[in-house]
């Protein structure tokens, strides 16, 4: 019975979904306050009803419950606990579930923290959730329903695809549907401003805490998911500019370039119309994202089920959404009260060209990513757009980028002065430079190119911190006097100061990785040896081991570092009974900010077995360097300046609002 | 009936989502300038920090304040007053939110639920105790895991007598052949294979089995199996004075404890007195889908014995009705199928006699009565698989 109130709360959700879709919409038509308070109280039913639905199908993986087809196809009795939780959402039908809870989710955010939102305002923007939860629910009831019943049912089930069976698939999904999904209330505001044909102020003020939110969950989940391939897939690579990977970059380049712009419009009101624009196309790239990865055009380990008429499905969503949201642009957009003026040098138009470049690299991956998908659907030739070409386009478009990311904060607003910001920054460039020529000359027959990657992460890193550092006049006045301006300074500067800092952190991890790695490949009987960046790793010979639900293969490896320290290392080649599926378990071990890496090839009939060790410098910087954006992120996110706009609760609102106001 | 009453409380609790804030939120005139004028004192109160942490200088933070007033008088200026209420439609869209929620609803769920359908949980149903669940339960894996592995000589192995058991006689059969195939060299597994084919006949020794039961013999002589049904199939055949021999042979060569002794005595004395004694008759029609189904959840004596019930059934319907000719046929081969010969004979007789215009059934009673008078060994082939044939088209 809880299988099927299960599938009962889902249907309500979704009849929910359609009134929110209505009501407060017409009740900010009409001017009715009851009405547009339905959409705060219905958002939070189609919340807790699709939590319903989830927290049902969740049992019946958690009981292996086969009398459901999803738990059926996905699931085994064996399997363990862990991943019959995780696996709710490793299956087409299941992550689908997870994307609409997150987006009411979001839509019950909205209602319980927007006390303080203009009604008309928040109305309109539950609606467009409603919009989009309501053909979304659509979607799932009508082409990729979890609560498909089998019956009698099996008695096993065919298990989750080995590959997801990690830790991972605890952290990633939900990660990035927090960010894809995120990105859709902004979606909301810019189409309710765009109804009621005017930004207020507060539009401005709400725009950029979602957006961050939405963005360093982007942040984390792309990372997570990067360094999951990295250990899992045993290629030893962190990105593979495939394009699953790239249709949740593309929304993240243009969410960065969204956060940019909200600042300036939080600021200073100018690039509102530009802001709405960036908010309607980055939730398109979120849907297109959703699209790639759920409709089946694609192969890849996300693609669970390919299945046209889900495809079509998505493809009238994706139109309706990004056409109309268009079109109600082209109508609305000249009507829109254009904001501040500035000059071109200034903090203004140092994020206009963030802009411009974050946004030319999304559209170059977006080429890359689509155009084989369109030649293949023209001509059926199939071609592949790879790291290459990626490479040489997305590559040179961030280098001005990266160059510009001290000085941008460095200038004022509306007009300034590129030379004295420029002259903070003269310690900052020499050390940069001094980074090259050191990098230069201690390695030889590496491209040049890879020192100045050195510099200009040298350069990002401590220009990240040029601004704090100015602004509190360390050297130039008193140790108190610095401590008061310290603690003074505002949140978010700390925040972009931490962001940019991860930034430079990921350029190093990245051009030391891609430059210095170094790769072996063997294959050895028991008692012999590779090497590999000075590391001996000798071969013992292998164990065979039994797991809950599946059997490996485990290599004992004994590595000598450099310095003369003896480790075990103990890669394995697993089979998972049920799918009969074999994956490679690689064994990595963390020297520094470095890592050995070593997967296992096939073992032969004589006993020697295919070796592949890589020693990867700095390459944890990669993920590190993530940490420190999404904590940049969180910081400002926390700043009391946004205070006006959030987290304002409904019985607060009387006594504190001056107060808060004032803060 | 609990689910829809279930269902019906989470529709109950659906529109209290809509329902609610009609009666709890009170209609306020909200001033627009309000929020607009409390941004703007956070906005100046930034500028002032800015200035206090010597972001910006005095002029700068000066403008930038005379900036934000100016934004806020056109804010206020732009905002646009509240509409009037349009009391009635509102009520309509109200009442039309509420009403959607259950309708919406219902007419998904009664499109693609499954209500009657129940929760089937792993561990509950391991749980209850039943003992044929577990088996079939144990069978549906092994069965899954050989459709995986086919070659899994094992698996056959442990399957068959299952199956066995469940009277799942016909897939018995083709297991023990997929073991035999794989792994002929198995003791036993040929008189298996024959034992699970003679049970698809419905306790029938056909020459199928026959041939693999004398098989099994040539590598294996002390099979009791398959002297034993060797045995049975001479009984079969209506040579009776071989079959006591065999019989003997099987019974002296066993003690107390072998788990046939007691079949084989009882086969033994029925051989020893059949000849010349006319099984008992009674008054039961012919085969029926349920005897037949019974006969097979029967042991071979049992079977036997119903076999004759229903024969004598035959043979008296044919006393009433002799025109039957199909009818005289199957007689004649039940009788030599069950050894009685004699029987068969007088039978073929009667039958010639009642039909005697019909010179095709004639000729083909006479046939059999030659060779059931030229002591001439019955084919036991022919008519034994006819008569597995026409039970399997009851079934």
């Amino acid at each position: 019975m809880i299988n099927e109130l299960g599938h009962f709360a889902l249907v309500l959700a979704f009849a929910l979904s359609l009134v929110l879709s209505v009501v407060p919409l017409a009740g900010a038509k009409l001017g009715n306050q009851k009405l547009m308070a339905i959409g705060s109280s219905a958002s939070t039913g189609m919340f807790v009803f699709t939590l319903l639905a989830f927290a049902s199908l969740t049992s019946a993986y958690v009981t292996s419950d086969f009398s459901l087809e999803n738990v059926w196809a996905n699931s085994h009795s064996a399997k363990p606990m862990l991943y019959k939780v995780t696996g709710v959402w490793g299956n087409h039908e299941g992550s689908m579930l997870l994307w609409v809870l997150i987006l009411a989710f979001f839509s019950a955010l909205v209602a319980w923290f927007g006390s303080n939102i203009p009604a008309r305002l928040k109305a309109n923007v539950l609606a467009v959730q409603g919009w989009i939860a309501a053909a979304f629910f659509l979607f799932i009831l009508l082409t990729s329903n979890p609560f498909a019943r089998l019956s009698p049912a099996p008695f096993e089930g065919n298990d989750l695809n080995p590959v997801l069976q990690d830790i991972g698939l605890a952290i990633h999904p939900p990660m990035l549907y927090l960010g894809y999904v995120g990105f859709s209330v902004t979606f909301s505001f810019a189409v309710a401003a765009m109804i009621s044909g005017r930004i207020d102020a507060a539009w401005a003020r709400w725009v950029r805490p979602w957006a961050l939110t939405a963005w360093l969950f982007l942040t984390a989940g792309i990372a997570m998911g990067s360094y999951w391939a990295y250990y899992e897939l045993g290629w030893g690579g962190w990105w593979f500019w495939d394009p699953v990977e790239n249709a949740s970059f593309i929304p993240w380049l243009v969410g960065t370039a969204l956060l940019h712009s909200a600042l300036v419009m939080e600021k200073r009101e100018a690039l509102k119309i530009w802001t709405i624009l960036l908010a309607i196309i980055t939730f398109s790239m979120s849907l297109l994202g959703t699209f790639l990865v759920r409709s089946g055009v694609l192969t890849s380990v996300h693609a669970f089920a390919n299945d046209p008429e889900r495809g079509v499905f998505i493809l009238m969503i994706l139109m309706l959404f990004i056409g109309g949201s268009l079109t109600l642009f082209a109508i609305r957009a000249p009507l829109l009260k254009a904001g501040g003026l500035f000059q071109p040098i200034s903090r203004e138009g140092a994020l206009v060209f963030n802009n411009v470049f974050l946004t030319t690299a999304a559209a170059t991956v977006l080429v890359g990513t689509l155009y084989p998908l369109v030649v293949e659907a023209l001509s059926g030739a199939k071609i592949s757009v790879g790291a290459p070409f990626f490479n040489i386009t997305f590559g040179p478009l961030m280098i001005p980028l990266l160059m510009l990311v001290p000085i941008g904060p460095l200038l004022s607003w509306k007009r300034a002065d590129l030379y004295p910001a420029l002259q903070r920054l003269f310690w900052v460039a020499g050390l940069a430079l001094l980074t090259f020529i050191i990098t230069l000359a201690f390695t030889s027959g590496e491209p040049v190119l890879a020192s100045l990657g050195i510099g200009l992460a040298v350069w990002v890193m401590v220009g990240a911190f040029a601004e704090i550092w100015t602004r509190t006049g360390i050297g130039k006045t008193s140790a108190s006097n610095v401590f008061s301006r310290l603690s003074g300074l505002p949140r978010s500067m700390w925040g972009t100061a931490l962001g940019h800092f991860g930034l430079g952190v990921i350029l190093l991890g990245v051009v030391t990785v891609s430059v210095f790695e170094q790769e072996s490949v063997a294959e050895v009987a028991p008692g012999e040896k590779i090497a590999v960046a000075g590391y001996e790793i000798a071969f013992q010979g292998v164990t065979p081991v039994t797991g809950p639900n599946y059997t490996e293969i485990v290599a004992n490896l004994m590595v000598t570092s450099p310095s003369g320290n003896l480790f075990p290392m103990k890669p394995a080649k697993r089979v998972y009974q049920v799918r009969g599926m074999p994956t490679t378990e690689a064994a990595i071990r963390t020297i520094g900010f470095s890592q050995l890496y070593i997967s296992l090839g096939d073992l032969s009939a004589s006993g020697k077995l295919v070796i592949r060790a890589w020693w990867k410098p700095l390459v944890t910087l990669i993920w590190i360097g993530a940490i420190f954006m999404v904590a940049g992120g969180a910081i400002s996110l926390s700043d009391r300046r946004l205070r006006v706009g959030v987290a304002k609760r409904a019985r607060r609102i009387a006594a504190g609002k001056q107060a808060d106001a004032l803060s | 009936m609990t689910f829809w009453i279930m269902a019906a409380l989470l529709m109950i609790f659906a529109a209290l989502f809509v329902l609610a804030p009609l009666y709890v939120v009170r209609e306020k005139a909200e001033n627009p300038e309000e929020l607009d004028k409390a941004i703007y004192k956070a906005r100046k109160a930034e500028i002032e920090n800015d200035l206090a942490i010597g972001r910006i200088d005095a002029d700068t933070a000066r403008a930038a304040i005379a900036e934000e007033s100016r934004k806020l008088i056109a804010a206020v200026e732009q905002a646009p007053g509240a509409p009037s209420a349009n009391l009635a439609l509102s009520r309509i869209i109200a009442l039309a939110g509420i009403v959607s929620v259950p309708v919406v609803a219902v007419a998904l769920y009664l499109h693609a639920g499954n209500p009657q359908i129940p929760d089937q949980r792993l561990a509950e149903r391991q749980a209850g105790n039943l003992e044929n669940q577990r088996i079939e339960e144990l069978v549906a894996r092994a069965e899954a895991h050989l459709a995986a592995k086919p070659d899994d000589v094992r698996g056959w192995q442990v399957l068959a007598p299952v199956y066995s058991r469940m009277g799942r006689d016909q897939e018995a059969a083709q297991a023990w052949a997929n073991v035999l195939r794989l792994a002929p060299q198995i003791p036993e597994v040929k008189a298996n294979l024959a034992e699970s084919l003679v049970a698809v006949a419905g306790g029938v020794v056909t020459a199928e089995a026959g041939r693999l039961f004398t098989e099994e013999l040539e590598t294996n002589k002390a099979s009791a199996k398959a002297r034993f049904y060797l045995a049975m199939a001479k009984g079969q055949e209506g040579k009776h004075a071989e079959a006591v021999t065999l019989w003997d042979a099987l019974i002296s060569g066993g003690t107390d404890q072998s788990p046939w002794m007691e079949a084989a005595r009882t086969f033994r004395k029925e051989s020893a007195s059949l000849a010349g004694i006319t099984p008992a008759r009674g008054n039961q029609p012919g085969p029926t889908e349920e005897q037949v189904e019974e006969a097979a959840s029967l042991s071979a004596e049992e079977r036997k014995e119903m076999i004759s019930t229903m024969v004598a059934g035959l043979a008296d319907r044919l006393e009433d009705d002799p025109t039957d000719r199909e009818g005289w046929k199957r007689l004649v081969r039940a009788y030599i199928v069950l050894g009685d010969s004699d029987a068969a004979k007088t039978s073929a007789e009667k039958a010639i006699a009642a039909n005697a215009q019909e010179t095709a059934f004639v000729a083909e009673m006479k046939s059999v009565l030659d060779q059931l008078r030229g002591q001439e060994p019955v084919q036991p082939a022919s008519p034994t698989d006819d008569q597995a044939g026409s039970g399997s088209d009851t079934q």
